[in-house]
């Protein structure tokens, strides 16, 4: 597998929280054993609903914070657990796009000042070349040459994400991670900033982890998505395979959910309801994390955790985490809870 | 055009202008900030008939939600102010009332869900206390009557459980729960016209279509919905409300305004979002170059002049008034109504 960028195997983050009234912490698995990995130029999104993970995942990689277990493998170098020592080498080869551009830009710095720190802590440029340096990354991104002389507020959020763009690849990183890049911003806005992150891959050949809560934004983006649910990996699969070939239950009820932008579609489209919110994940479901949402749930679900497996040919790349993930590719779980053959269980909830 | 000719024009729209249960004409507000006076809403009209749902849809300061809460008398002046314009719910008009009359009304025939259900709830109450509270000043039930109503609105509205719920405290709920709380809570009056501000945004997905769910099984309410989604307007509206920059600038039937726009803005804009049910993948998404105008210092021509991509000379010293387009839409764009009157 040398052709992969980053390999992420059995990643773990933990934190500790305390409960309120109680002075016990408790602890919150907030990734629990997530593998993956990403190519070379290519795209992996990381989807799913609120408290699932996605964003812990990429802090993870970058360093942000600290894992309690796991491997983590970039080219052929394996980065250490601690914080500290791999990070200058870290930063060089991977970079980030926060979501807020506004409180990840320094207020007091010009945009000059933001593009040349990372020339110059990493040493890239000699200090006589940096400012026709920055220049060229504004027009990378889109910017007229001028804007180095101004300050981040006098930019549009829109603009903003452009120059948090145009300083991750400032150090010519080989993957950035995208936090929700567009979720700050306006439709007609978003459009924009996509495009950007798009042709920028295709130039440069980056490696890009597109995190985002927005499916259609993850399907527009991404090569191959990986979809999480409470701190676990539920699937991940091929951008071609998300409409009908889905193995996971939640996948093909996410999916289901986002709203599709033509009225004749939403009149005629058959909806898959998932019962109640999110569990917490202090308190995360026995067996299978989803469970008590899902519309086939049967009893060996709340013993078993089921792990992630490859589901078809390897070479399709689609892994996935359910027991009767076969069933659910071939007949849909609208069918099948509806069907006999696999009915909502009548069991008591084992809590 | 003058404003004769447009009313009837509107008039025509709707056959069952008799069942109109409300109308919103020529609203005007400012707010006076710093830098000058913002105009955030010019001139928004629009009817709702019984049972309609309308989506008003804009992008950031297109002043969708400043329309609603101008329209409720609820934005706080300063720094607002609602220059002009009539708001009338069954005949009464909201702008003239005094405030007893005003409390009366609202709750009672009118009534709003807010986007953010847990700073919308008061955290020292119960929800069932909340729930009820509009009605019991108004009808005078007793505590256990009270308490049976809300029972009964959180029964209505899908919550599990609902008398040990009504019984909890905002926090104690889930954000699909709460959400659920507050639609029970602004239905509990039985108000003939409901808003929503966006009331999905700050929900997930899974939970959004739920929520969305619930509120398309209200076939008689009236509801107008203000949202940036379109696939979420897509999925709930009849009629469809584009807002830019404070101005009206398309109004039609929810399949003409996504299957044949008029205005350029609308049709960009309905290009520039990515579709989870078509898998393409490949294609660019338009995007609009550049971004609103100021608010402080609109442009004399039309407010879409700079990023648009079809504009003509006029474009920049005349601002385009809404006339009709087609059989069935309303658009304020020169280009798109000289196109109109040669085919």
């Amino acid at each position: 597998m040398s052709s992969e960028l980053l390999v992420v195997e059995d990643l773990s983050v933990h934190f500790k929280v305390s409960t309120g009234t109680r002075t016990s912490k408790k602890v919150v698995k907030a990734v629990d054993r997530v593998s993956f990995s990403v190519g070379r130029g290519e795209t992996l999104g990381i989807v799913g609903e609120s408290g699932c993970g996605k964003s812990t995942t990429g802090y993870a990689i970058q360093g942000l914070v600290k894992r309690q277990s796991g491997n983590i493998r970039i080219g052929d170098r394996e980065l250490g657990k601690g914080l500290g020592r791999d990070r200058q080498l870290l930063s060089r080869r991977v970079q980030m796009v926060f979501q807020d551009p506004t409180s990840s830009l320094n207020a007091k710095m010009t945009v000059g000042q933001i593009l040349t720190e990372p020339l110059a802590v990493h040493n890239i440029v000699p200090p006589r070349e940096r400012a026709e340096r920055v220049g060229e990354l504004l027009e990378m991104v889109g910017m007229p040459r001028s804007s180095a002389l101004r300050f981040p507020h006098e930019f549009s959020g829109g603009q903003r994400q452009r120059i948090g763009i145009a300083r991750a690849l400032a150090v010519e990183p080989e993957l950035i991670i995208c936090d929700e890049p567009t979720a700050a911003l306006d439709v007609s806005v978003r459009a924009q900033v996509l495009n950007l992150l798009r042709r920028l891959q295709k130039e440069r050949g980056l490696s890009l982890i597109f995190i985002s809560h927005d499916v259609s934004a993850v399907t527009h983006m991404a090569d191959r998505i990986m979809v999480m649910y409470l701190g676990r990996a539920v699937e991940v699969l091929p951008r071609a395979a998300l409409l009908n070939r889905s193995a996971h239950p939640y996948t093909q009820a996410l999916l289901s959910a986002v709203p599709v932008p033509d009225p004749l579609v939403e009149k005629n489209r058959e909806r898959i309801l998932l019962r109640g919110d999110v569990p917490s994940p202090i308190n995360p479901p026995s067996g299978c994390v989803f469970r008590t949402r899902c519309p086939i749930a049967q009893e060996i679900c709340a013993i078993d955790v089921p792990k992630q497996r490859v589901i078809g040919k390897e070479a399709e790349g689609q892994t996935v985490a359910c027991h009767f993930a076969e069933e659910v590719r071939e007949g849909g779980i609208a069918a099948l809870a509806a069907s006999s053959l696999l009915a909502p269980s009548t069991m008591k909830e084992t809590a | 055009m003058s404003t004769v000719t447009v009313t009837s024009r509107i008039g025509l729209s709707s056959p069952e202008e008799s069942k109109a249960v409300l109308k919103v004409s020529d609203l005007v507000v400012e707010y006076h900030t710093a830098r000058g006076i913002a105009q955030a809403v010019n001139g928004v009209t629009f009817t709702v008939h019984a049972g309609e749902k309308l989506a008003i849809v804009g992008e950031s300061g297109c002043g969708k939600t400043a329309t609603l809460l101008a329209a409720l008398r609820l934005l706080p002046s300063p720094p607002s102010k609602t220059v002009r314009g009539s708001v009338e719910v069954d005949g009464t008009d909201l702008m003239t009332l005094g405030p007893k009359a005003l409390n009366e009304i609202r709750g009672r025939d009118i009534s709003i869900v807010f986007q953010d259900a847990l700073s919308a709830f008061n955290p020292v109450l119960t929800v069932g206390r909340q729930i009820s509270e509009g009605v019991r000043q108004q009808r005078k039930l007793s505590k256990a009557a009270a308490h049976e109503l809300a029972v009964d609105m959180l029964a209505r509205v899908g919550v599990p459980d609902p008398d040990q719920r009504a019984k909890q405290y905002p926090h104690q709920l889930s954000g699909g729960m709460r959400q659920r709380a507050m639609i029970a809570m602004a239905l509990a009056g039985e108000p003939k016209v409901l808003f929503a501000d966006e009331p999905t945004t700050a929900l997930d997905v899974t939970v959004q279509a739920q929520i969305l769910d619930l509120v398309r099984s209200f076939k008689d309410l009236a509801i107008v919905w203000v949202s940036h989604d379109l696939g979420v307007v897509a999925g709930l509206a009849d009629r469809v409300i584009v807002m830019y920059s404070g101005f009206v600038v398309e109004e039609g039937p929810v399949e003409d305004i996504f299957h044949s726009p008029k205005h350029p803005y609308t049709a960009a804009l309905l290009r520039s979002i990515p579709r989870t049910d078509e898998m393409s993948g490949t294609h660019e998404l338009v995007s609009i170059p550049g971004s609103p105008p100021d608010l402080v210092a609109l442009p004399a021509g039309c407010p879409f002049y700079d990023r648009c991509a079809v504009r003509v000379d006029r474009c920049a010293t005349d601002r385009p008034t809404l006339e009709r387009v087609g059989d069935t839409q309303t658009v304020a764009c020169w280009v798109a109504q000289a196109k109109d009157i040669a085919s």
